[in-house]
Formats: structure tokens, C-alpha cells, sequence
């Protein structure tokens, strides 16, 4: 029964969103306003089949159907009920459907939003958010079904991989997919503005809010999925530059170009075929990690390894780009805006060279990523592209980068002049090479960290300068006390002090790739009751302990870590065994602080010891500290501002056009 | 012959300071440059399996016999192939993969500062266009709004 639903929800779904593209497109090209209200509809109604799938799938998870091929693959009757629902998108067919999901979801938001907003737009936006609906249904249907049901149903399932079962896991893969698919609105609209010829500032605007919902997704995604490795792996670190992790990472970066070369388009009307190439490239990126991921053909621990699945997302990407740019080229005259630009030293050029530095690390990291199979081609010989290759190129590029995020915010628009230069750089500069000087002093000799730490410096100084002077205006206007003046100002002034906060986040998750410059590292066999040290710590291994848990059985050595005979505490690394698992898996112990991670691994175990692996990851913390801040910056460049709303319902050409 | 004796002087006192100490060989010297063999897709460095215990064990054996890193590296890669370098070497053909991005760069940077050179020339011959025309009171006030502008952050 839950598998007819299933099924039939998915069929209706297919016809009723090729209904939608088709009845919006012919509704636009006839001028029948029933026609597109029709596509409207037909899209909310492919939200509510989605729905009805998706919960049709949780069901059979949670209620063990393991008539389902799904159910057995990917849950057990002894996994947790969280991990359990999580099964949901743990596999690729799942996971396919909570994508088409998501996507009709924010189709509906979208219809709903625009209900009396940008009528000439719409009929397009439907038309592509059907069509991309659409094809993730089709392709669903014919090579990924979820309901596919075994001949003979097995009494339990293999479970979910235990390596998934982890709360990182539990919310990575859903960020990571609403980061992707939410890119798909400001595609819509780019293509819908394409196709109408209204080039102007509209669409930007009206997709502004949600282009920073999918760029902070995407990059909350990465965040859960680094904690993931860092807790869950076992090797002391969290990003690998594994092919898929490369694939989100890189739409994120053209996404966070597109964010700062929108404004010069607000505000000058220019790179209106930048920007439209950006959120086009952008869109095909995340389409492309979907590729890696199903088509298998690069080794990543990521892979679903579906071989011809990945190439309909080939195809389909290859459409998307073709469409997309055909259009853009068929509309370059009418984008090619009069550029003018008062002078090369100002915020306007600093901006374009901030782009070019985001766009060549995802250039960088796309070329890294694909390599491996250009010099098979070429060679025939099987090279790996590894974190030594993209260290190297991305950190001088990263560096540019971070120089640029402290110029850009505080040069002037159209001409930066002597006078200005001097007023907003001195003071940061100054901090900055003095703060170099006392780290060099200090002992800090690695040439990339010290430039590193230097630059992280200048730049919060800028920061910290721009809240000082405007929080010293305000105070000065209104009489208000320090605290309330700085609180107003950003909240009066959410964009940019938001803007400034999400810097303020990235810094302190440069500061901790800095600290893994000096990581430390030391193994060691211990038999019971013997210590090792490492940088401070004493690590004590007293015995082993066994852990009883629902799903798995635990094995646990009992470290007892002290600092100069002061004891910090006691410390749990284990080995996970979860029935139907070859491998056992390591859970980590780490002691936090703010100036590092004390890291230990059980890397092996036998009746006289344990094999231990210590890290000290020097200032980590700061990572999940950044993405919070970070997280805070985008709350409140997001938070709904009357004048901002004002501005999105009556934009310039909608004005003109009441006008 | 200042300037450049400045610059060598410059030169000697990076080096100086961002010496690195000589050490002596150590695995994770020579395990740094590889990934594991068996298709963890982890840097040797940091594989806990038991091919990862076996490559170490190889390279330690070989520093014990005093071999040095070139010699090492050469071993492995003849023993399981170019795949387990962790990085395209930088010779022949691997030399594109480090060079193309930054000749992307390097290219994207060339054209914006044409861009920018142009949109600059372009914004002065349309300021010199405005200025010759008789001055009317328009224009003395888009002077003063330019005037002002230039003074406004």
C-alpha cells in the first residue's frame, strides 16, 4: 500500500510537472493568464506528491518494510530512529527524492512569494524549475526508483554504513541538498530574465535572499560534513580536497563571487554578463556534483557509484549549459551595459579582482578535480590529485583573497584618493606589520603563516575599524550609550555590518587552518598504566572499558590526560563493531580549548595494550567558532528589513512600469 | 648597483630568518609526499589501515638503510606505480596541471586590467566631452556633485 502511494505520487508528480513547464510556456507564448496559473498550480501539486513520497518512504523506513529493496539496503531494526529517517537521503535513490523534494518545495515558495510580483518572470520560472523537477523525477523513476520492491522480503535489513551514523551525518547530506537545489531559484529567474529580455536589476533582487539561503547551506553543508571527518575518520583532520568534497566547494566559491559582484550591478549597473554567467556556472557546479557523485568515475569516499545514472546528469548538464549560455549569447547585446569606471584604484576594480581570485581557486579546484582523467586520457597513465596540489595553488591564490577582503569593504567607490587611502589602511597596516613583527619575535617562522597571520590582522583591523567609526558616528548623532549605538548600527545597517560579521567568521576559520600548520603528532603502544607525552599533555592509559550499545558493541581505552601532573580528564577513544560491518570503526576522543584540540585515536588494540595516535590541533576550535559567527553574519544580512522589502516589491522597472 | 645590492641584502636576510633547520629523515618526511594503496583515498601519513602500516614500514626500513628521500620515492613509485604520489609530478605533461591555474589567473587578471583601463579612458573622454560644452548651470552643478562625490566614501 505505502509503496503504491510511493510510486503513484512519483508518476504524478513527473506528468504533473512537465504539465507545469509546458502550460507555463504556452500560457506566456499566447498570452492566456489561466494557462500560467495552471503551471502554477501544477507545480504546487507536485510539492504535495513529493510530499506525500517522501513521507510514503520515511514510513516504510520507520515502520521496517523490508519488502522495499530501499529499506533493507539502507536501515536495520536495531539502528536508531534518528539514523533510521536519516536512511532517507543516506542513499542514492533516497536521496534523490529528497532532492526533487526540496526542489518542489521551494518551487511552491517561490509560486506563493510571486503570487503578484513579477508576472512577466513567472511563466519561465515555472517553466525551468518544472523542467529541472521534472528530470530529476524521470531519471528517479527510470534508473533510482525507492519503491522498488524485492521478490522476497528479508526479517532485517543491512543498516545504514556506520560510518553515516553520526549527527554530522545526520545534517550534512539535507544542508549540503538544500545549498544545491536553492541555487536553482536564482537560476530560474537568471534564465526567466534571459528569455523575457528584462535584464535590468529585478531579478538580482528578487533572488538576492535566496541566493545567500543557498550559498549559506552550501557552505553549512561543508561545515557539518568537516566535523563529520574530523570526528568521525580518525585522521586528525577535516577537509581531504576529496573530488566530492571539491564539487560543493566550488559552487560555493562562484556563489560567493555572484554575492559581491551583484552589488556592482545595483549599484552601477555593471557585469550584467558577469553576473549572469556566474549564477549560470554556479547552478551547472552544483548539477556537477551530483554527477560526481552518482556516475562513480572518480574515487571518492562520497560515490553512490551508479554508473549510468551519472551520465543522464552529464547530459542534462551539458543541456543546462548549452541552453543557458545560447541564451545569454542571443541576449549579449541587450546586456552589454555603457562600463565606466572613474579610476583603477577603487572599490569598483577591487571588487573584479576579488572575483577573479574566487573564481581561479574554483578554476583551480576544478581543474585539480578533473586532471586525473585528462592525463589518463592524454597518457594513459593514472595520477592522483591530492591535498599536496591544492595547497599549493590555492593557498597564494587564498592569500590575494584574504588581502582583498580587507581592501575592498573600505576603499572608495568610483576614485579612491590619497587622503582616503591613508584614513581607512594606515592604522590596519600598521597593526598588521607590527603584529608580524611580534609574531616573528614570538617564534612564528613559517613563511605562510606568518603572512597568513599578518593579513588576518590587517583585515580585522579594517573590520574592527569600520564598527569603531560608524559605532563613534552614531554615538555622536544620537547621544546613545556604546553598546546600544553598535547594536543599532548594524541593525539599521544589516547588509553591510552583516556582511562585515560573516568576514569576522571567515577570519576565525583561517585562524584555525593556520593552527594546522602546527599540528603535532606523536604514537605510540601503551601497555596499562603506561603514559606517553605529547607537546604538554601526559596521556595515561589505564584499561580497556566496553561500552553496551542498542546497535553496536564498543570497545573503549580509558586515557587520563594531565597537564603538568594537573589532571584535565578522561578520554574515550574507541573502536565501533556494528553487526553486518566488516571494519570496525574509530570514534575519536578530543579535549577542546580555544588555543587547541588535544586528539587521540585507538588505533589498535590487543590483550596487553593500545596502539594511540595523540594530535594537538593548535586553535580548531576557531572553525566552529568562525562558521557560527559566520552563521550569525547571515541571519542578519537575511533578517527581513522594511526598506529592503519595499525595494524588492517595487523594484526600478516595476516602477517604471506603474509609472 | 645600490638598489641592487639593497635587494641582495633584502634576500640574505629572508633567508636568514625563515631558515629551515637540517633534520634528520624522518617517515612522515617521505609518507607526506604519497596517498594509501588502498583506496582509502587518505594521505599516507595519516592511514591507519594496515596497508598504510605496510608503505610506512617500507619507507622506514629504507631511512634505517640510509637511504634518502629522491631514492625512497623513487622505490615506491616504480614498486606501485605514479597513482600513489599524492601530486601530478612537475615535469612533462603534470607540469599543466600546476601551471594552468595560475595561467587562467594570470590571463583573467590581464583582461580585467584591460577592462578596467578601458572603462577608465572611456569615463575621462566622456568627463573631457562634458567639460569642453559651454558651462551651463547644469554643469557647474554636475561639477559640484563630482567635486563633492570624490570627497564622499
Amino acid at each position: 500500500m505505502i509503496r503504491a502511494i510511493g510510486e503513484f505520487s512519483l508518476f504524478f508528480a513527473l506528468a504533473l510537472a512537465a504539465y507545469a513547464s509546458i502550460a507555463s510556456w504556452v500560457g506566456w507564448r499566447i498570452q492566456r493568464g489561466e494557462w500560467i496559473r495552471s503551471g502554477e498550480s501544477a507545480l504546487l501539486a507536485v510539492c504535495g506528491l513529493l510530499t506525500l513520497s517522501t513521507a510514503a518512504l520515511t514510513y516504510a523506513l520507520v515502520t521496517h518494510d523490508f519488502s522495499l529493496a530501499y529499506v533493507v539496503h539502507y536501515s536495520n531494526r536495531t539502528q536508531p530512529m534518528a539514523y533510521t529517517v536519516s536512511a532517507l537521503y543516506g542513499g542514492n535513490d533516497g536521496s534523490l527524492l529528497f532532492w526533487a523534494w526540496m526542489l518542489a518545495a521551494f518551487a511552491s515558495v517561490v509560486v506563493i512569494q510571486n503570487r503578484h510580483r513579477h508576472r512577466d518572470l513567472m511563466p519561465h520560472v515555472v517553466g525551468v524549475m518544472g523542467a529541472i523537477a521534472f528530470f530529476f523525477v524521470g531519471v528517479m523513476l527510470l534508473l533510482a526508483n525507492p519503491f522498488t520492491r524485492l521478490p522476497v522480503a528479508p526479517p532485517d535489513g543491512r543498516g545504514l554504513n556506520p560510518l553515516l551514523q553520526n549527527p554530522g551525518m545526520f545534517f550534512h547530506p539535507p544542508t549540503t541538498y538544500i545549498g544545491y537545489v536553492g541555487f536553482t531559484v536564482p537560476f530560474a529567474f537568471a534564465i526567466a530574465a534571459l528569455i523575457t529580455g528584462r535584464l535590468g536589476t529585478t531579478w538580482i533582487l528578487s533572488t538576492r535572499r535566496w541566493t545567500i539561503f543557498a550559498w549559506f547551506f552550501l557552505g553549512l553543508g561543508n561545515m557539518f560534513g568537516a566535523w563529520w571527518a574530523y570526528n568521525i575518520l580518525g585522521w586528525g583532520g577535516y577537509w581531504a580536497w576529496d573530488p566530492v568534497e571539491n564539487a560543493s566547494f566550488m559552487p560555493w566559491l562562484t556563489g560567493t563571487a555572484y554575492l559581491h559582484s551583484v552589488m556592482i550591478q545595483e549599484k552601477k549597473g555593471m557585469l550584467k554578463v558577469w553576473n549572469m554567467s556566474l549564477i549560470i556556472v554556479t547552478f551547472a557546479l552544483s548539477i556537477f556534483g551530483t554527477f560526481l557523485t552518482r556516475s562513480g568515475i572518480l574515487s571518492s569516499v562520497h560515490t553512490f557509484s551508479q554508473g549510468s545514472l551519472g551520465y543522464f546528469f552529464l547530459g542534462f548538464l551539458a543541456l543546462i549549459l548549452v541552453v543557458s549560455f545560447g541564451l545569454l549569447l542571443h541576449r549579449l547585446p541587450a546586456l552589454q551595459s555603457q562600463n565606466e569606471l572613474d579610476s583603477f584604484l577603487s572599490r569598483e576594480s577591487s571588487f573584479l579582482f576579488n572575483n577573479l581570485m574566487l573564481v581561479g581557486i574554483a578554476f583551480a579546484t576544478l581543474w585539480g578535480t578533473v586532471f586525473p582523467l585528462i592525463a589518463e586520457a592524454v597518457r594513459g597513465v593514472k595520477v592522483t590529485v591530492g591535498p599536496p596540489f591544492y595547497n599549493q595553488v590555492t593557498i597564494p591564490l587564498g592569500l590575494a583573497l584574504l588581502l582583498l577582503t580587507g581592501v575592498c569593504p573600505l576603499i572608495a567607490w568610483r576614485r579612491a584618493s590619497w587622503r582616503n587611502l591613508q584614513r581607512n589602511f594606515l592604522l590596519p597596516a600598521a597593526i598588521g606589520l607590527l603584529g608580524g613583527a611580534g609574531l616573528y619575535l614570538w617564534g612564528i617562522r613559517d613563511p605562510v603563516a606568518w603572512v597568513t597571520l599578518l593579513l588576518l590582522m590587517f583585515v580585522a583591523a579594517t573590520i574592527g575599524m569600520e564598527f569603531a567609526r560608524g559605532t563613534g558616528a552614531r554615538q555622536q548623532m544620537t547621544g546613545e550609550g556604546r553598546l546600544r549605538a553598535l547594536v543599532m548600527l548594524t541593525w539599521r545597517n544589516k547588509r553591510r555590518y552583516g556582511g562585515y560579521i560573516i568576514h569576522l567568521g571567515a577570519l576565525f576559520m583561517i585562524l584555525a587552518m593556520v593552527g594546522g600548520i602546527f599540528k603535532q603528532e606523536a604514537e605510540t603502544f601503551l601497555k596499562r598504566g603506561e603514559s606517553m607525552r605529547i607537546g604538554q599533555y601526559q596521556v595515561h592509559f589505564r584499561d580497556f572499558r566496553e561500552i553496551p550499545r542498542r546497535d553496536s558493541a564498543v570497545l573503549a581505552a580509558e586515557v587520563h590526560v594531565s597537564n603538568a601532573g594537573k589532571p584535565l580528564g578522561t578520554l574515550l577513544p574507541q573502536k565501533r563493531f556494528h553487526p553486518g560491518s566488516e571494519q570496525p570503526h574509530s570514534m575519536v576522543g578530543v579535549m577542546s580549548s580555544p588555543r587547541e584540540d588535544l586528539y587521540l585515536i585507538l588505533v589498535n588494540y590487543s590483550k596487553e595494550g593500545a596502539a594511540i595516535k595523540a594530535l594537538i590541533n593548535p586553535l580548531m576550535m576557531w572553525m566552529w567558532i568562525g562558521s557560527y559567527v559566520m552563521a550569525a553574519g547571515v541571519i542578519i544580512v537575511m533578517w527581513p528589513d522594511r526598506r529592503q522589502r519595499f525595494a524588492a516589491r517595487y523594484s526600478v522597472e516595476d516602477r517604471h512600469a506603474l509609472a | 648597483m645600490v638598489r641592487r645590492a639593497g635587494m641582495l641584502l633584502a634576500w640574505t636576510a629572508v633567508s636568514w630568518l625563515w631558515a629551515p633547520p637540517a633534520l634528520a629523515l624522518v617517515v612522515s618526511d617521505v609518507a607526506k609526499e604519497f596517498i594509501c594503496s588502498c583506496g582509502c583515498n587518505k594521505m599516507l601519513t595519516d592511514c591507519d589501515m594496515q596497508c598504510g602500516d605496510q608503505l610506512r614500514g617500507v619507507i622506514a626500513a629504507k631511512i634505517t638503510e640510509r637511504w634518502d628521500k629522491p631514492r625512497i620515492m623513487e622505490l615506491l613509485i616504480r614498486n606501485y606505480g605514479e597513482k600513489l604520489l599524492a601530486a601530478p609530478t612537475k615535469s612533462g605533461f603534470n607540469l599543466t596541471a600546476w601551471l594552468t591555474p595560475f595561467a587562467a589567473i594570470l590571463a583573467g587578471g590581464v583582461m580585467i586590467s584591460l577592462a578596467v583601463g578601458e572603462w577608465v579612458a572611456r569615463r575621462r573622454a566622456a568627463q573631457r566631452a562634458r567639460l569642453a560644452r559651454p558651462v551651463t548651470v547644469e554643469a557647474e552643478y554636475l561639477k559640484r556633485v563630482d567635486a563633492e562625490l570624490k570627497h564622499f566614501d
